[in-house]
C-alpha cells in the first residue's frame, strides 16, 4: 500500500514535473517568438510613448493602406517634430549640402530616450556586415535621439522573411527594397507611401534611381544602392589573341553590340580547363538583369507600353535572342551554364574575355592575375540604354517610428553616410551630386573608371519585370533552355515564351 | 485474521464496488497518459494538424501572405486540372520515383547480403556502405556537381578513359532525370541497407540449413527463405523509399537543377514550393499540398494492400 503511494506520488510529481516543464517552453517559445520582432528593451518604452501616427499603425499591424504623410493629424504631426525636418530641407542648397545638413536638422522631439528602429537589409559578405553596421553607427552619432540597429537578415529569402513579418504585425522599421519583388509590396499595400514626405528631396537623386520605387506616381522607396551594369574586361587575354579591344573599338567610335560579338569570338578557343570564353552572357536567361540591356539597344521592348503582352515574338527581341544563340552554339564565345557551374563568378578564372558586371565586383579583381580593362554598354541601333539593379530602403506599413526610420533610410543613400558607404567600393551613388564626390573617388580601384560609371548611371532605364515576376523568369528560363540544349530554334522559342508568359501578366 | 472474514463476508459489496475503483483508476491512467502525450498533443495539433486544416481552408482562397485571403471557391481546384506544369512536375517524379526506389530497394538489399557475411573487419566495410547516407544533402549535391561537371568533373574523366564522348549530365534534358537517381543511389542506399542488415541477421540459421539440407541452392535459399523471412523488412523501407521519392529530393534537386534544364527535372515537391514561396501563391500551393498528401496516402494504401499477399510476418497474418 505504502509502495503504491510512493508510486503514485511520484508519478504525480513527475506528471507535474512534465506539465510544468511543457508550460514553460510553450511560454518560453511564446517569449522567444516575439522578442526578435520587437523592438530592444530600451526601445520599447521610447516607442510606446510619443502619441504619434506611427505608434497607432503599429497597434493596427494588418491595415495595408499606405498612409500618405499628408493625412497625419495635426496633433500627431506636432508631436512628431522631426517628421517636417527632412522635407524642410533647404531646396536652394546645392544636393549635397542639403543632404549633409537635412538629417541633423530632423532630431526628433526630445523625449528623454531614444527612439529605437530596427533596420532590416542583407549583407554580401562579413565586410559588406561590417560597413552596414558602420552606417547605422555613424548614423547613430548624429542622432543621438535614435538607436538604429542593423538586422542582417540574409539575402536568400530576404522578401519571404519581410512579408512574413509584416503579415505577423512585426514589421522592421526601414527594409531593404529590391525591383525583382517590390512590385508585390506596393500592391499589396504594405509600403509606406513617401511621396509627400520626399517632395523636396526628389531633386537630390539621379531620376532613374526614383523611377524604380515609383508605383502609379507614388514613390515608396528612398534610394541608397546603385549597380548599373557595365563591361569588364581581360586585357591580358585579349594581348594574348592579338585582338582588337573594345577601348580600341571605342576609339573608333565603333564599340557596338555587333562589335561586342566579333571581339567575344576573337578571343574564345582552347578545349579543356584552357577554354576560353568571349563573353560572359550567360545570363540571357535573365530578362531584368542583362535581356533588357540588348533588345533596348536594338531598338525593340519586351513588354507593350502598358505591359499587359509581352513583345517577345516582335524581330528586334527574336534578332537579339539568336545573336545569343549563336555566340553560344556557333560561335561557342558564352559559356553554357554547364562551363560556369561552380565558380562563383568565371570572369575571375581569367578565361573570359568580357563580363557583365555590378561596381561590386571590382573588389573580387584587386588580386586578379591578369589587368583588367573597363568599358561601358555597347551601342545598337539606339542607346545605349543601361539597366541597373538598384536597393532602396523602403517603410513598411505599421512601422513604428516613421519619421526616424525615414531619416535613417534618407541617410543611408546620403552624403554622411558616403565616407564609408561608398568607399567600400560597392556601390555607385545614387545622389547626383555625389557622382562626382570624393567620397565615390576614393573608392575607385586603378582599373576603375570614373567616367564608365558616370556614363552607366546616366543611361539606366528604370524597369521591373511586372505582374508574377519569378514565375515570368522561370517560364522565360525554360524556352531559352530549349534553345541552347538544341530542342528548339529562337524564332519557335520566343513564341513559346509569349505564349506562356502572358497569362502571368495578369 | 478478522479483517480477511471480514473482507470474505463483504466481498459482494466490494465486487460492487470495483467497476467505480476501477474506472476511476482508469481514468486517472488516462489523464495521466494523456498529460505525458501532450507535449507532441500540442506540437501535432500546432505544427502538423493546424496547418493541414489551414492548407485545406486555404484551398478555396487567394492568399499571398501579406494581404487576408479572399475566397475564390473553386478556382484553386479547377487550377489544378489545368496546370500543365503540375502535370510535367508529377511525371518528372512519377520517372524518378520509379527508377529510384527499385534500385535503391535492391542495392540496398544487395549489400547488406554481402555485408552480413562473417568476415574479418566487416564492421568496417558496414561503416563504409553506411557512411554516404551520413553526410548532408546540400554538401553531398555540391560533391556530385562537381563529380558530374561536364568539364573537368570525375565522371566525365572516367568515361574518357574509356574512349566514350563526354555527356553534359544534370544539364542534358534527357540525363538529367537519370543523373539525380544516381546520386539518390549513392546516398540513399545507407539506411535501407542498415535496416535489411537488422532483417537479415532476425533469421535463424536452422532456417537455411534445413533448406540446404533439402537440396535448395543458393537462389532457392534467398527466394523461399530470406524473402518471406524479411518481407516485413523490405515492405516497411518500400513505404519509406516510395514517400522519401515523393517528398525527400527537394534538398537535391534544388540544389543542383533547380527544376532545370527546361523543367526537365521540375519534381512534384520543387514546383510546390515554387508556388508557395516564391510566387506567394498560397492559395495555390495549399490544394498541390493536399495532392501531394493524397498521392503519397493512396500509394501507401496500394502497398497495404497487396502486401497481404507477399508479407509474411512470424506472429501469423498482421491484424
Amino acid at each position: 500500500m505504502s509502495d503504491r503511494l510512493i508510486v503514485r506520488t511520484s508519478r504525480r510529481a513527475l506528471l507535474r514535473l512534465v506539465v510544468g516543464g511543457a508550460a514553460a517552453s510553450v511560454l518560453a517559445a511564446c517569449g522567444g517568438a516575439a522578442s526578435p520582432t520587437s523592438a530592444p528593451a530600451g526601445a520599447q518604452g521610447a516607442a510606446a510613448k510619443p502619441p504619434t501616427e506611427a505608434a497607432g499603425a503599429a497597434a493596427k499591424p494588418a491595415a495595408p493602406e499606405p498612409r500618405p504623410e499628408g493625412t497625419r493629424p495635426a496633433a500627431a504631426a506636432a508631436a512628431t517634430a522631426p517628421a517636417a525636418a527632412p522635407s524642410a530641407a533647404p531646396t536652394s542648397a546645392p544636393a549635397a549640402a542639403a543632404a549633409t545638413t537635412a538629417p541633423a536638422a530632423a532630431k526628433p522631439a526630445a523625449s528623454g530616450s531614444a527612439a529605437s528602429l530596427r533596420v532590416a537589409y542583407w549583407s554580401s559578405s562579413p565586410e559588406d556586415h561590417n560597413v552596414f553596421e558602420n552606417v547605422f553607427k555613424a548614423f547613430n552619432e548624429k542622432n543621438p535621439n535614435i538607436k538604429a540597429t542593423f538586422d542582417d537578415v540574409p539575402s536568400d529569402g530576404f522578401d519571404v522573411k519581410m512579408q512574413t513579418q509584416i503579415a505577423a504585425g512585426t514589421p522592421p522599421d526601414t527594409m531593404e527594397l529590391h525591383p525583382a519583388w517590390v512590385l508585390r509590396f506596393i500592391t499589396s499595400k504594405v509600403l509606406n507611401d513617401l511621396t509627400d514626405r520626399m517632395k523636396e528631396d526628389r531633386s537630390l537623386y539621379i531620376p532613374a534611381q526614383l523611377e524604380f520605387w515609383n508605383y502609379q506616381d507614388h514613390l515608396f522607396g528612398v534610394p541608397y544602392y546603385s549597380g548599373p551594369s557595365f563591361i569588364f574586361y581581360n586585357k591580358t587575354l585579349f594581348k594574348k589573341a592579338g585582338a582588337k579591344t573594345p577601348d580600341d573599338y571605342k576609339a573608333e567610335n565603333a564599340w557596338t553590340w555587333e562589335n561586342l560579338r566579333k571581339a567575344a569570338k576573337d578571343v574564345s578557343g582552347g578545349s579543356g580547363a584552357d577554354k576560353t570564353f568571349g563573353w560572359l552572357g550567360t545570363d540571357f536567361d535573365n530578362l531584368q538583369f542583362y535581356t533588357c540591356v540588348p533588345v533596348w539597344d536594338n531598338g525593340g521592348e519586351l513588354i507593350n507600353k502598358d505591359e499587359s503582352a509581352w513583345l517577345v515574338d516582335q524581330p528586334p527581341v527574336v534578332e537579339v535572342a539568336q545573336m545569343h544563340a549563336d555566340m553560344t552554339l556557333k560561335d561557342k564565345s558564352i559559356p553554357l551554364p554547364a562551363d560556369t557551374q561552380g565558380v562563383s563568378w568565371f570572369f575571375r578564372t581569367g578565361r573570359v574575355g568580357m563580363a557583365w558586371a555590378g561596381k561590386f565586383r571590382s573588389l573580387e579583381l584587386v588580386n586578379a592575375d591578369f589587368e583588367v580593362g573597363i568599358i561601358g554598354t555597347p551601342k545598337g541601333k539606339t542607346g545605349p540604354v543601361n539597366r541597373d539593379g538598384p536597393n532602396a530602403s523602403g517603410l513598411p506599413a505599421g512601422t513604428k517610428n516613421v519619421d526616424q526610420a525615414y531619416q535613417a533610410a534618407r541617410f543611408f543613400g546620403g552624403a554622411e553616410a558616403a565616407p564609408i558607404y561608398l568607399a567600400s567600393g560597392r556601390p555607385v551613388p545614387v545622389q547626383k551630386a555625389l557622382l562626382d564626390s570624393d567620397a565615390f573617388k576614393k573608392s575607385l580601384k586603378p582599373y576603375e573608371k570614373l567616367e564608365v560609371y558616370q556614363e552607366s548611371i546616366n543611361s539606366v532605364r528604370a524597369w521591373r519585370v511586372p505582374g508574377k515576376g519569378p514565375e515570368i523568369g522561370r517560364a522565360w528560363k525554360a524556352e531559352w533552355d530549349k534553345v541552347l540544349v538544341g530542342q528548339q530554334d529562337v524564332p519557335t522559342a520566343m513564341k513559346n515564351a509569349k505564349a506562356a508568359m502572358d497569362p502571368l501578366l495578369k | 485474521m478478522s479483517s480477511l472474514v471480514e473482507s470474505q463476508a463483504s466481498a459482494p459489496d466490494v465486487r460492487a464496488g470495483l467497476p467505480t475503483r476501477r474506472s476511476s483508476l482508469a481514468r486517472k491512467q488516462a489523464i495521466e497518459g494523456y498529460l505525458c502525450i501532450l507535449p507532441w498533443l500540442i506540437g501535432f495539433i500546432c505544427f502538423t494538424l493546424g496547418p493541414m486544416v489551414g492548407a485545406l481552408v486555404l484551398s478555396f482562397a487567394d492568399y499571398d501572405i501579406i494581404t487576408p485571403p479572399r475566397f475564390t471557391g473553386l478556382a484553386n481546384l479547377t487550377r489544378v486540372l489545368n496546370d500543365p506544369l503540375l502535370y510535367r512536375s508529377l511525371g518528372n517524379t512519377a520517372y524518378i520515383s520509379l527508377l529510384a526506389v527499385p534500385l535503391q530497394q535492391s542495392l540496398a538489399l544487395t549489400l547488406a547480403m554481402a555485408l552480413n557475411q562473417k568476415l574479418r573487419g566487416i564492421a568496417f566495410y558496414r561503416t563504409v556502405f553506411y557512411l554516404p547516407s551520413q553526410m548532408p544533402l546540400v554538401a553531398a549535391a555540391l560533391l556530385w556537381l562537381w563529380v558530374l561537371n561536364p568539364d573537368f568533373g570525375l565522371a566525365n574523366a572516367l568515361l574518357d578513359k574509356l574512349g566514350i564522348p563526354p555527356l553534359k549530365w544534370l544539364f542534358d534534358v534527357n540525363l538529367v532525370k537519370p543523373s539525380i537517381v544516381m546520386i539518390t543511389l549513392w546516398g540513399g542506399i545507407g539506411t535501407p541497407m542498415i535496416v535489411f542488415l537488422a532483417g537479415l541477421q532476425g533469421v535463424p540459421e536452422s532456417l537455411y540449413e534445413a533448406a540446404s539440407i533439402d537440396g535448395a541452392g543458393a537462389w532457392q535459399r534467398f527466394r523461399n527463405v530470406t524473402v518471406p523471412m524479411i518481407s516485413p523488412v523490405i515492405f516497411f523501407n518500400l513505404i519509406i523509399g516510395v514517400i522519401a521519392s515523393f517528398q525527400a529530393y527537394f534538398t537535391l534537386v534544388y540544389t543542383t537543377t533547380q527544376g532545370g534544364p527546361a523543367n526537365a527535372s521540375l519534381i512534384y515537391i520543387i514546383y510546390l514550393f515554387f508556388k508557395a514561396f516564391k510566387d506567394f501563391e498560397m492559395g495555390y500551393a495549399s490544394p498541390l499540398a493536399w495532392l501531394l498528401c493524397l498521392v503519397v496516402l493512396a500509394l501507401t494504401a496500394i502497398q497495404f494492400y497487396f502486401a497481404r499477399r507477399w508479407v509474411h510476418y512470424e506472429g501469423g497474418e498482421r491484424t
